[in-house]
């Protein structure tokens, strides 16, 4: 396996995301097979709720993130599963262009298991430089393995 | 709800696209012997089984906080089920509404949970007239 091993990487350590471009067609798509609900469907009765408007099921909301990690750091690690996921929904999404960064804030090497516990602390911004997301995750990654 | 090989690949594809999703030939080398599904798209078949299940029957504002602890893989074929339970519900008749926490978890066809999921949330009261 080629990429890069949990001993490599180091807390503090910052990956910038690249940009994703969220369309309300997009939004109704993803929701009318995931999350079927009035606000994230139907452009007429999401004016009169409380957002005054469509916006995106969380669920898309947590999966841009991902998209946006994979392409980032988790196609260059060599990784074993991911653990946990702690997502804070702060802000309705509305169709536009969403960026963000990730942090590791953790690494536990478990060198007697071959693998390593990373935590990553992201955030998902909207055009308005507005944090919409935080989300904290743990995955196993493997370490180098000895020669 | 059953995922099958085809759909685990194509949500993959788009919205977590690692290999252990998308590739057969290298997941068959890997420790699952096959592609298992992203937690992202359990999380998404639990959503649909949700809305499914209670619609609109609960007016709810928004969820804030979702904590996800994946269990077990989810591999092609499985039939997803769930529960979830209600943990706590903070009433805040000021405001209208109530904050409500709640533990869920997404089972395969043996039982086991492959996903447990503590969510928090507002819904609404009932308006006074």
């Amino acid at each position: 396996m080629t990429g890069i091993y949990a001993e490599e990487l180091s807390v503090g350590q910052e990956f910038p995301f690249g940009t994703w471009e969220l369309t309300e067609a997009s939004i109704i798509e993803f929701a009318s097979v995931y999350d079927p609900q009035p606000m994230h469907l139907d452009p007429v009765a999401a004016a009169d709720l409380p957002y005054g408007g469509i916006i995106a099921s969380g669920l898309q909301t947590m999966s841009i993130y991902q998209a946006l990690l994979v392409d980032a750091l988790w196609n260059s690690v060599v990784g074993k599963a991911g653990k946990t996921v702690c997502a804070r929904l702060l802000r309705p999404v509305r169709p536009g262009t969403l960026t963000g960064k990730s942090t590791v804030v953790g690494l536990e090497l478990r060198p007697e298991r071959g693998d390593a516990v990373i935590t990553l602390r992201s955030e998902l911004v909207n055009s308005d430089g507005q944090v919409v997301c935080e989300i904290e995750a743990e995955a196993v990654l493997f370490m180098r393995p000895a020669p | 709800m059953t995922l099958s090989e085809d759909e685990i690949m194509e949500f993959a594809r788009q919205w977590d696209p690692l290999r252990i999703h998308t590739d057969q030939a290298y997941a068959a080398a890997g420790p699952f012997g096959q592609v298992i599904a992203s937690g992202l798209h359990t999380l998404c078949a639990f959503q649909r089984m949700m809305v499914d299940a209670f619609g609109y029957d609960i007016a709810h504002k928004a969820g804030h906080k979702l904590e996800l602890k994946f269990r077990r893989p989810v591999r092609p074929g499985t039939t997803l089920s769930g529960r979830c339970r209600i943990e706590a519900m903070t009433l805040r008749p000021d405001r209208g509404d109530a904050w409500m926490t709640m533990h869920s978890e997404v089972v395969d066809h043996e039982g086991h949970a492959v996903l447990e999921i503590d969510m928090n949330g507002v819904v609404l009261m009932r308006p006074t007239s």
